[in-house]
């Protein structure tokens, strides 16, 4: 499916731009932007950053391959990202993954999506934030403190509606933006 | 016990505001530099606190300023490391989000020390909360002249740019986050030349810890007599400690260096879980060596103490775990993280993580042999110090202590 962006987001483009004195700079931004909204790095995703940085598809390519939160297959509605690493991992990390492969029928795979696309599970390391473990993040948000019945219910309300899905978070447009939302 | 005093808004947690910042004496210091510190005496003032680098690696701040070319018609650039991901680590996230205008002074003191006018600020991807506290300070400073053109009409100028990460925990090396600030691959450089001689574009750059630069402002304002009071002579100052996993109160601490661990463990965090003991403790991120109980009870918070212990301060991320651990899991799931977030550049380090990962794989499971142990500590020697960076010898770290240390639990697995 085609990928372009959209006015809106081109002048979100031109304020990142802005930043840095080499368009190279503005690779990583850009996939973040395309990603909030398409959900994973197509190759039209990566034709159009490329096309609109003016770099080689392959530079834009190598550096999606790189970085693990550029997600390089569709996933389901709400993407569940769990630390497996130490301090989460003995405090119940663990034992959450493992509900989480069960619950969506995942099999022997430790990641992956739900027959019915509504779930996509990845493991993640350290999300450094180790103190209120276990930790995961839907859709890029932090869950903290969590426990084995608090993704229970996490899940089940996801799954039938009766909490609204966990918005793709958006950063604010502008500095202007931050502001406003702050006051 | 811990309290805190460079970063007091850490213990408020609501105070992140500019006005608020204001209120608690925020921007004296910047005011009080440009009104009549030279540049050469500000580093030489942050020389003279024994600041050191707050990430991890514990390298002396204003020495490291002063590695920049005496003259350059290039331009200087400020970077702020804010990838935090070493294990255990999450101090930076609380600077980030209750104290973002104290790292916004911070950054513009240095700014004036180095010489630079455009500083960038990388946040880990995963951080995007963070990421919006730090735009929303930038942006009241900005509105109130503290940040641009012209700034406190002292005729300083200095920008800052939040730059966020995408999933890399190499990119916390100085030199893989310049390669991933580019739009690269988060490779990291070979040394020499060092970043304050070739950095970012080519240019002189200083990269520091957000923790590093928080610390500047209170060191300013009180001197850094009164900063070198606060810890020990070989350890000025205080730091954060990020403490995790089985104890009472995990969270962000400040302590001043030369606080007994177990002071802090027992005392603010509470002790142990219930009806438990502590068997193991990690004291400064999961690359540094572990400790037993034993050897963690003569522990104090401080560069030579750890060093005497065989192990370092770190980034002060201390992960502290009781009798329910069994340590060849611990190594295992260490292991894996290590082997994943390998880059892949040096031969020792791409294949040394994956094959000590398949082999606490197969010891865990049970399928392991007598002469894996040898075989896990034999490669960690072809490993440490044959890579670019040290991410390779932080591998080592765990799996060397803990096979070491805790070898007749490794036996049992093979017997």
């Amino acid at each position: 499916m085609a990928f372009s962006f959209t006015a809106d987001e081109r002048q979100e483009i031109d304020r990142i731009r802005a930043r840095y004195p080499d368009a190279m700079s503005a690779t990583i931004p850009l996939l973040h932007l395309a990603q909030r909204r398409a959900r994973w790095i197509s190759t039209e995703v990566v034709d159009e950053v490329a096309r609109t940085l003016e770099l080689p598809r392959v530079h834009v390519a190598d550096v999606v391959s790189f970085y693990t939160m550029f997600q390089r297959q569709p996933v389901g509605r709400h993407l569940i990202s769990v630390c497996r690493t130490l301090s989460c991992h003995v405090l119940g990390g663990r034992e959450i993954i493992d509900y989480l492969r069960q619950r969506l029928g995942l099999g022997d795979a430790h990641s992956g999506t739900d027959a019915r696309g509504l779930f996509t599970l990845e493991q993640v390391e350290c999300l450094a934030a180790c103190g209120t473990a276990p930790v995961l993040l839907v859709n890029g948000i932090y869950h903290e403190n969590m426990s084995l019945e608090k993704v229970k219910s996490l899940l089940d309300s996801l799954e039938n509606g009766s909490a609204p899905a966990t918005p793709v978070m958006e950063e604010p447009a502008t500095e202007a933006a931050a502001l406003e939302g702050g006051q | 016990m811990a309290e805190f005093i460079c970063f007091p808004a850490l213990a408020s947690k609501n105070r992140a505001s500019l006005d608020h910042y204001l209120e608690d004496g925020g921007y004296r210091s910047l005011k009080t530099a440009l009104d009549g510190i030279a540049p050469a005496d500000l580093t030489a003032l942050v020389k003279a606190s024994g600041l050191r680098g707050r990430g991890g690696a514990g390298f002396p701040t204003g020495m490291k300023w002063s590695f920049l070319p005496k003259q350059t018609a290039l331009p200087v650039y400020l970077v702020c490391n804010a990838d935090e991901g070493e294990p255990g680590t999450f101090k930076d996230r609380d600077i980030l989000r209750y104290a973002p205008h104290q790292l916004i002074e911070g950054m513009l003191l240095a700014c004036h020390a180095i010489g630079a006018r455009t500083g960038y600020i990388y946040i880990r991807g995963e951080f995007r909360e963070e990421a919006a506290c730090v735009e929303r300070a930038i942006a009241e400073a900005r509105g109130a002249g503290l940040l641009g053109k012209d700034i406190l009409g002292k005729g300083f100028d200095a920008d800052l740019h939040v730059h966020m990460g995408a999933g890399a925990y190499v990119c916390g090396e100085e030199t893989a986050l310049l390669n991933s600030l580019e739009g690269r691959r988060g490779l990291p450089r070979t040394k020499p030349p060092f970043p304050a001689v070739v950095g970012l574009y080519g240019c002189p750059t200083i990269i520091n810890n957000v923790e590093t630069l928080a610390a500047i402002p209170p060191i300013v304002a009180h001197g850094p007599e009164w900063y070198v009071g606060l810890g020990t002579p070989k350890s000025p100052g205080s730091k954060l400690f990020s403490v995790s996993g089985h104890v009472r109160r995990p969270g962000v601490y400040e302590c001043r260096l030369g606080t007994p661990l177990m002071d802090l463990i027992n005392g603010d965090c509470g002790g142990m879980r219930e009806g438990r003991q502590l068997k193991v403790v990690i004291p400064g991120g999961s690359s540094v060596p572990m400790l037993t109980a034993q050897e963690a009870a003569t522990l104090t918070l401080d560069y030579e103490s750890c060093m005497e212990h065989g192990t370092m301060l770190g980034s002060g991320a201390v992960i502290v775990l009781d009798d329910t651990v069994s340590i060849p899991h611990l190594v295992q799931n260490l292991g894996h993280f290590y082997a994943h977030e390998s880059c892949g550049q040096c031969t020792p380090c791409r294949e040394g993580t994956q094959w000590m990962h398949r082999i606490l794989d197969r010891l865990v499971a049970g399928q392991g042999k007598a002469s894996d142990l040898d075989l896990l500590l034999d490669i960690c020697k072809h490993v440490s110090f044959r890579t670019i960076c040290a991410l390779g010898d932080a591998a080592t770290g765990p799996v060397k202590s803990g096979v070491t240390k805790f070898r007749h639990e490794f036996e049992a697995l093979v017997r």
